[in-house]
């Protein structure tokens, strides 16, 4: 309960930090765009009062927000310290009146205007009164069930609340609660928890539903946590090596959502959920290629009844999953150049890529039947790896996206850096091994902070380019 | 819909998940045939719900050398077991797949596999019939547990005529210290 406060704390922090960064921009590039023509002088002072209007009700909703978690910690911490004095009936009572109460109070705050900003919080409170009373049900009857589906309850309950209020911090609430239910169901009963998905999409229909764009970057970090949970799951259900095949479809999964996001890049009222997709998903499969490119991973040196033992090749189970997932990934990507080139947007990205495909899918193929020493595999996937960041960056600045371009520098300078330290580590003397690398990291960021400053900047002044002819 | 109509399926729909929960517990409790069971409890502390006492009962691990049907179930199969009282306690005497005619004297109550059998004439299974979290007022568990470990606690139990059981009351010495009543 305590993580869950924290961590919606947080959430409410950055919201609020966004919208004050936001506000602070905008002030300053208005008078530009007055003095440019863009915008009238009384249309950009009405637009810096709406914002600083919202920006005030923001900070009201935050703290009034704050003060129901922390109220509704009260009330458990209450209840839990004087629930033997009372009868069950009596406890029943409370319990129910009590969230009752928080949502006659919540709409009665909505059909005020004086008090809509306070609605949002106290409808928090029925939520959180909700998972107490479930909570608390449990204790009187000596409930001892499944106890994930208590907590599966509650995020319904929450995003019932979030559908029929549109009530954004009843989503969060539901979608943290989410989170926490398939973290129970996958490290306390190992098994894979596809179930998520059902409730998952009820999120995201709801997200589609009321356009809530900001929220979708919350739902796409459960939703690569919970692929994180299940790959633990799944790995506990395998033996030690069939993890490097894991991480093979694992990798070859994030880049299906890849190209999902480049096909909803071409329908316009999706494109930012595109843009979205795009970047976590780019994050996950980078992620695990980096973990494939450590040559110690690749051996999958394992102990196996009191001596150590070599990752044996795959078994046909391995081949038909990862054919499977590599002919979904081909297709998307063929019906994406065959969409492209029906509208003359052909660039030479989408043949690199293509190629780059093939070759991955030829390596993976070599690691899983063990066509070569491990080593000359990982060699081959370092390189691959590096020749994919580069065609991520050119990606990022044919089509505009800048987060793309970002994240592949970062993973560059990582992957540069921990091959040094495998590489070096054994070579050098530790003092000159630490002097290097201090010199290393020193040119390499350098270096490669000038380099994207120089992408995104031509990005940006592309995006520019692109408004002012339009203009 | 309007915000009063919406608030409304809200608190409608929210109060009949809370009410199905105790419903559910009550009908067991108020409907239910009392047995009385042999226990052992450990005692743990629920982080969000203060003290309870994790029993476990005579019930909850039989053996297959008794039971032999037990070794067809696997890892959370319902599993239907018949109790008859013998002395002061009731002892499980057939188990069966789906629920079976009850006999006048003998109750059956519910349970899931926790853990199959792992092969073996002598291996043992685990079964979970739901009553194994006793809640108790803060700071008195480790009373519970000494009580527990000089051997005296047994559990009244009710269960229903679908072989769903709960906690009706503790007993120390075959007398009634904690009693589940509605007021």
């Amino acid at each position: 309960m305590a993580a869950l406060v924290m961590l919606f704390i947080v959430f409410v922090v950055a919201l609020l930090g966004r919208q004050h960064f936001f506000a602070t921009r905008l002030k300053k590039e208005m008078p530009i765009w007055v003095e440019q023509g863009w915008v009238e002088q009384a249309g950009a002072d009405n637009i810096l009062m709406s914002v600083a209007g919202s920006q005030k009700h923001g900070v009201s909703t935050a703290f009034s927000i704050l003060g129901v978690l922390l109220f509704g910690a009260g009330v458990i911490s209450f209840l839990a310290s004087n629930w033997d004095e009372i009868s069950k009936f009596i406890k029943l009572v409370i319990l129910f009146s009590s969230m009752w109460a928080a949502f006659a109070g919540a709409l009665w705050c909505r059909l005020r205007d004086a008090y809509v900003w306070l609605s949002e919080a106290i409808l928090l409170l029925g939520v959180i009164l909700f998972g107490v009373n479930i909570m608390l049900i449990a204790q009187i009857y000596h409930i001892d069930s499944h106890y994930p589906d208590g907590v599966l309850v509650w995020a319904l309950g929450g995003l019932l609340v979030a559908w029929l209020m549109k009530s954004k911090p009843a989503f969060v609430a539901s979608t943290l609660l989410m989170m926490l239910w398939t973290g129970m169901e996958s490290f306390g009963f190992r098994d894979f928890h596809w179930q998520f998905m059902l409730v998952w999409a009820l999120h995201l229909l709801l997200l589609v539903r009321y356009n809530w764009y900001a929220l979708s970057h919350l739902l796409a970090v459960v939703f690569l946590l919970w692929t994180a949970f299940s790959f633990f799951s799944i790995s506990q259900m395998t033996s030690t090596f069939d993890m490097v095949y894991l991480l093979q479809s694992y990798f070859i999964f994030y880049l299906i959502l890849f190209l999902f996001g480049m096909h909803l890049l071409l329908h316009a009222s999706m494109e930012m959920y595109g843009e979205i997709i795009q970047k976590y998903a780019a994050m996950a499969a980078l992620a695990c290629f980096y973990i494939l490119t450590f040559p110690d991973f690749l051996q999958g040196k394992h102990w196996v009844a009191g001596s150590y033992a070599l990752r044996a090749p795959a078994d046909n189970l391995w081949l038909w999953i990862t054919a499977e997932l590599f002919l979904i990934l081909i297709c998307l990507a063929l019906w994406h150049r065959k969409r492209t080139l029906q509208q003359h947007r052909r660039q030479a990205y989408h043949i690199w890529g293509l190629i780059l495909l093939g070759i991955t899918l030829l390596i993976m193929l070599m690691n899983m039947m063990s066509f070569a020493d491990s080593a000359v595999i990982a060699v081959m996937f370092n390189v691959v790896y590096f020749v994919m960041l580069i065609w991520l960056i050119f990606f990022g600045m044919h089509t505009g996206n800048s987060p793309l371009v970002n994240i592949s520098f970062l993973f560059f300078g990582v992957t540069l850096l921990s091959r040094y330290f495998d590489t070096f580590w054994e070579l050098l003397d530790r003092s000159l091994f630490f002097m290097a690398g201090g010199v290393l990291l020193i040119v390499l960021g350098i270096i490669l902070e000038k380099k994207r400053r120089k992408v995104v900047a031509g990005i940006a002044n592309e995006g520019k380019a692109a408004e002012q002819r339009l203009s | 819909m309007n915000q009063s109509k919406a608030m409304l399926i809200i608190v409608v729909v929210l109060t009949l998940t809370l009410v199905g929960m105790v419903a559910k517990k009550q009908y067991t409790l108020n409907t239910g045939a009392l047995v009385v069971l042999k226990t052992t409890p450990v005692d743990p502390r629920s982080l969000f719900r203060g003290d309870y006492v994790r029993l476990n009962y005579d019930i909850s691990r039989l053996h297959v050398s008794q039971f032999p049907l037990l070794q067809e179930l696997e890892e959370h199969d319902p599993v239907f077991v018949t109790l008859k009282k013998q002395g002061m306690f009731w002892q499980p005497i057939a188990v069966f797949k789906s629920m079976p005619e009850a006999e006048n004297d003998m109750v059956m109550i519910k349970g899931h596999i926790s853990s199959p059998s792992r092969g073996g004439k002598s291996s043992q299974v685990s079964i979970k019939y739901g009553i194994e979290n006793y809640f108790v007022p803060e700071g008195e568990g480790r009373d519970l547990e000494r009580l527990r470990n000089q051997g005296n606690i047994s559990m009244q139990i009710s269960v229903d005529a679908f072989g769903n059981s709960g906690i009706k009351a503790v007993l120390l010495n075959g007398e009634s210290i904690y009693v589940e009543t509605l007021f």
